[in-house]
């Protein structure tokens, strides 16, 4: 009976095999066992035997020719047998087998299930998977709450105080609003991160006053009437002159928290905020305890103007010991800053406002009156320091004068 | 060849050795096949070490132990062969239920411990079969097979340590074969005889010549008596070749053509052959039918094995633990 | 009951079970005559004789081996390493006999063996000899593991063991030897695979096993005086794993911390947060903790040594973060 020789399977890890010589020709008489062909496998070249004796009928991978593992190579058989008779018999015996083979894979095979959820919300509610049973279990919407967790984040206990004023049924439909995004720029970024680690980590307490500033506007309004444009210095260069003088006076204010100890500074250096089109930042007046009004009106000139030229150096930001916010410019009677760590305060300074005011005569005036609301970081300053330091900054507004000889 | 062995059996040995040899083949086709996968190693040429020891012992009695080169040795004890095959082709019926395939035949009503895959580990456990024989006061011995290159493992060395200084009724039995997987031995070990390796345990030794089974079972006879009586070990290092590569996947560049040929002069089939055909035991014809005999076994082995079940994918959670 | 120490508890487990089953022997470097190196088998030679107390050789793989020859034909060895690092030498032997043995030969041959020996850090003993091996071992299929150091607990889990009919590998404590407790009189069996809750507590689940269990005593103790109730489960038994009483107990306080002595990389208690992930997801009010030994050998140094394995300061710092605290 004739064979069909196939490739045979020669190492673990063969997955074809190529024919590197056969060692007989077509029409030669082998017998079984009797190495035939020479091999080629992922290994290495081996020597393969004849599977069976007879006439070697046809070659169907010649020399150098490569073939799958199980494919026919050659057919081996009586001499008066023909090859194609013995190929196309195999042929059917295969397929016939291959076909039941394809009909057990159909049956086994099941559907591929495409799972569909749908997207409900693409924003991210950060919450503990225990927060979000509950939520669910009482009916919460978690968008609602706000995390006390890191990173925002929602846990049980923000949900128990939630369930309280349960808003089981604010869960409706509504339009929600177009959105556009802005990209963060470092500037953002480096404001969000260093305002939360103030807020998040300094407890805040604000205490303000009013001061009377009508001396002060026509102190100013005099001197620089005879200064030249060069020597000019705004009412904001008198703020920074004065709360420099009053902070040489109130040391416990010029510091920092470190943590383990209380760092209190020796100089001044004033952090100034100033508002750019993208964000805001804060270049310090160096030793303004000891410089002239002048001198610090340049000194700031200089600041703002690279600041909004965006070419702010470290060393022209980095080291302040204490920060002034003036958005009186802006018509902002009062308001509270946040802390500009690692400072323990921050003085905000609001517009100047003809103010009718009550004296203790009865009598009725108006005078020019400016709000100023200081931030503290109770971790350092008290209450009573903090108003002490207020005071002092009163006096010196209301009176100029005294700063010279107190300050 | 003088022998005072009966013809019977001899006659027996040899289909015993012609039975590991036709199956052997007829495994080597079944693998070309793609009957079966993963490592493949035969035991082709070797046939006299199995039979000249394992018809020497106490069957089923004594303890046998080997590395993966173990398809063989099972039958000799007398494991069906279909059981054997179908543990091959990962079938129910094979001795491990598809578990082990061929580099871990097992059967422990045969006391065969195995079917070990990593060079020089199976020693130690023989040294726990005899320690077993000594605990219990038994007169039986362990024969532990190893390959030539296991005794460069350190396992190796703690084992016979121990089979000596504790009086252990073990034979340890080098199958040198002159080649570990493709390095051939006197590369990788600077004794002339292996068997020296014994010396540094003061430990009796003996070198066997595995090629002659009437050589080999007459001095391990010899050689398992004298251990059942003292509990004393032995090394003994039986010569042997394979006509093989160490795997199916192995040319056996490492070695000439020149080298193979001339080994199979000594071709342990053709030794006993020799003596039979010299004793007048046997004519030509016995020997063709003895053939016929073995190839109705052999086939039957494989049909066994291949009409037998897979075992059931669940039992892929069985025997992890007790 | 008894106030014994663990190595007493220890011996009275293996004398009891060596006096029940005389198939059943100690092997181990130094356990007859010297009494053994930590004491564990004192006096045992003169009770059981040189064929059930054996004196090995320094040789770690073959002693394993020769138990897994042993077990398999019908033995029940006991197989002292004298710590668990020089065990790493029989890793061979524990891996790819012990724990195949069964699975290879579809149940043919069971191997009862215990292998037994102090585990993990001592006192400044240097890189080679503080190690923990128990993520290497609890990830390969076919062995049983238990790691204790309560006297009570090793008397009952070591007479299981010796018991059960598989490779058992029991993980003690050198520092621990000396420590007492008390312990049950004769026959105390406790079944393989159970956990014990060694104090009950509703804020937080702390799961310790091996010497980890008196760190978290002393952290649940110093905790409670802040308020804060620690629960301790301590598995004893790594593998097979009493995963149910640690979902219990998590699903109660919402907050797991596990601590571990040994390397944090893909380590047991790696695998204790995946389960408890993957079970009680919904539970979790925080991402569990972990508190390990720091990713480096370790150094002799004694404030090296004391900076590199878990500090109650760590798991004390762990234990808030789960807290929000």
């Amino acid at each position: 009976m004739a064979t069909v020789m196939e490739m045979p399977k020669l190492s673990d890890t063969m997955k074809e095999g190529a024919i590197a010589r056969w060692l007989k020709k077509e029409g030669d008489k082998i017998s079984a066992g009797s190495p035939v062909i020479e091999i080629e496998t992922d290994k290495a070249t081996m020597e393969y035997e004849a599977p069976s004796g007879g006439v070697l009928l046809k070659i169907l991978v010649g020399d150098g020719g490569k073939c799958a593992l199980q494919a026919p190579i050659a057919v081996i058989g009586k001499a008066d047998e023909k090859w194609e008779d013995v190929i196309a018999k195999y042929n059917e015996k295969k397929s016939s087998v291959k076909q039941v083979a394809n009909q057990d894979k159909v049956v086994h095979k099941t559907a591929p299930t495409v799972q569909q959820t749908q997207a409900q919300s693409n924003e991210l509610v950060k919450a503990s998977p225990l927060a979000k049973k509950i939520a669910a279990d009482k009916g919460i919407d978690l968008k609602t709450l706000s995390g006390s967790g890191p990173n925002g984040r929602i846990i049980q206990r923000d949900l128990d105080s939630a369930s309280s004023t349960a808003t089981a049924k604010t869960v409706s439909t509504y339009a929600a609003a177009e959105v556009e995004r802005i990209p963060l720029t470092n500037m953002r970024k480096t404001i969000a991160r260093r305002l939360c680690e103030s807020v998040n980590t300094a407890p805040h307490f604000y205490l303000s006053l009013s001061v009377n500033m009508t001396n002060l506007l026509n102190w100013r309004k005099d001197t620089v009437a005879k200064l030249s444009a060069e020597e000019k210095f705004s009412v904001n260069d008198v703020v920074i002159f004065l709360t420099s003088r009053a902070l040489k006076r109130h040391p416990a204010i010029n510091a920092s928290w470190k943590e383990d100890f209380i760092e209190q500074y020796r100089d001044v250096h004033m952090s100034v905020a100033v508002a750019l089109p993208n964000g805001l930042m804060t270049p310090v007046v160096r030793h303004a305890d000891k410089l002239n009004i002048i001198q610090i009106a340049q000194e700031t000139k200089r600041l703002v103007k690279i600041a909004k030229d965006g070419k702010l150096q470290p060393s022209d930001y980095a080291g302040g010991t204490f920060s002034i916010s003036n958005l009186g410019m802006s018509g902002i009677e009062e308001f509270t800053a946040i802390i500009n760590p690692p400072q323990a305060a921050i003085l905000a300074v609001g517009s100047t406002i003809a103010t009718p005011v009550a004296y203790d005569d009865g009598e009725i005036g108006v005078e020019q009156r400016m709000k100023l609301t200081l931030s503290c970081d109770h971790r350092v300053i008290d209450g009573a320091v903090g108003s002490e330091f207020l005071k002092t900054l009163k006096l010196y507004f209301e009176d100029p004068m005294s700063a010279l000889f107190l300050g | 060849m003088q022998t005072n062995l009966s013809n019977q059996l001899l006659v027996d040995f040899y289909k015993q050795m012609l039975l590991g040899r036709r199956l052997e083949e007829r495994v080597g086709q079944l693998y070309a096949q793609q009957k079966f996968s993963g490592f493949c190693h035969l035991y082709i040429g070797q046939e006299a070490v199995a039979v000249g020891c394992l018809n020497a012992i106490r069957k089923g009695q004594d303890y046998v132990i080997s590395a993966y080169r173990d398809h063989v040795m099972p039958v000799i004890l007398g494991m069906n062969p279909g059981e054997m095959v179908a543990e091959l082709l990962g079938k129910v019926t094979g001795c491990v239920r598809g578990k082990g395939g061929s580099m871990h035949m097992f059967s422990e009503k045969l006391r065969f411990m195995g079917g070990h895959g990593i060079v020089g580990g199976q020693v130690p456990l023989a040294t726990g079969a005899g320690w077993k024989i000594k605990y219990k006061k038994e007169d039986l011995v362990v024969l532990c097979y190893m390959g030539d290159a296991a005794i460069n493992q350190g396992q190796f060395h703690e084992a016979l340590n121990m089979a000596a200084i504790w009086d252990l009724p073990c034979i340890f039995i080098i199958e040198n074969n002159l080649y570990g997987m493709g390095t051939a031995i006197s590369r990788t070990c600077k004794l002339q005889s292996l068997a020296d390796r014994a010396k540094g345990y003061n430990m009796r030794q003996a070198v066997i010549d595995g090629h002659n089974v009437v050589n080999t079972y007459t001095q391990m006879q010899e050689i398992i008596e004298e251990t059942r009586k003292t509990s004393k070990p032995i090394l003994v290092e039986a010569t042997t070749y394979r006509f093989r590569g160490h795997s199916v996947s192995d040319p056996g560049n490492y070695r000439t053509k020149e080298e193979v040929e001339k080994e199979r002069l000594r071709d342990c089939l053709l030794i006993l052959k020799n003596i039979l055909l010299e004793k007048k035991a046997l004519q030509e014809d016995d020997f063709e039918k003895f053939e016929e005999e073995i190839a109705d076994q052999v086939e039957a082995a494989v049909s066994f094995a291949e009409e037998s079940e897979e075992p059931p994918v669940d039992e892929l959670y069985s025997h992890v633990l007790v | 009951m008894t106030l014994i120490s663990l190595r007493e508890a220890l011996r009275q487990a293996l004398t009891e079970e060596m006096e029940r089953d005389e198939n059943i022997f100690i092997m181990g470097e130094e356990v007859a005559q010297y009494d053994g190196a930590y004491k564990v088998t004192k006096g045992m030679l003169a009770q059981f004789g040189p064929m059930r107390v054996v004196d090995s050789p320094i040789s770690e793989a073959g002693i394993a081996g020769l138990g897994v020859g042993a077990a398999m034909c019908g033995l029940r060895p006991i197989i002292e390493m004298m710590t668990w690092n020089f065990a790493i030498q029989a890793f061979d032997q524990i891996i790819n006999h012990a724990a195949k043995m069964l699975y290879m030969t579809a149940g043919q041959y069971k191997v009862p063996m215990v292998i037994r020996g102090p585990h993990g850090a001592a006192h400044m003993l240097g890189a080679q000899h503080s190690q923990c091996v128990d993520h290497m071992l609890v990830n390969c299929p076919g062995l049983i593991i238990i790691s204790t150091v309560i006297p009570s607990d090793a008397k009952g889990l070591m007479k299981s063991a010796i018991r059960n009919d598989n490779p058992v590998l029991f993980l003690e404590s050198e520092m621990l030897y000396g420590k007492e407790g008390e312990v049950p009189d004769g026959e105390y069996l406790i079944p393989i695979g159970v956990g014990d809750i060694k104090r009950q507590g509703s804020d937080v689940t702390l799961v310790a096993w091996n010497k980890m269990v008196y760190l978290a005593l002393d952290v649940a103790a110093q905790l409670e005086q802040e308020g804060i109730q620690v629960e301790i489960i301590d598995p004893r038994t790594l593998m097979p794993l009493d995963e149910n009483l640690i979902f219990d107990s998590v699903r109660k306080t919402n907050r797991l911390v596990v601590l571990e002595e040994g390397w944090g990389v893909a380590s047991f208690g790696c695998h204790i947060v995946d389960r408890v992930v993957k079970e009680c997801f919904d539970y979790l009010d925080a991402p569990p903790e972990r508190v390990t030994n720091h990713f480096v050998p370790m150094s002799y140094n004694e404030a090296q040594e004391h900076e590199t394995l878990p500090t109650a300061e760590r798991t004390i710092e762990a234990i808030k973060r789960v807290m929000y605290k």
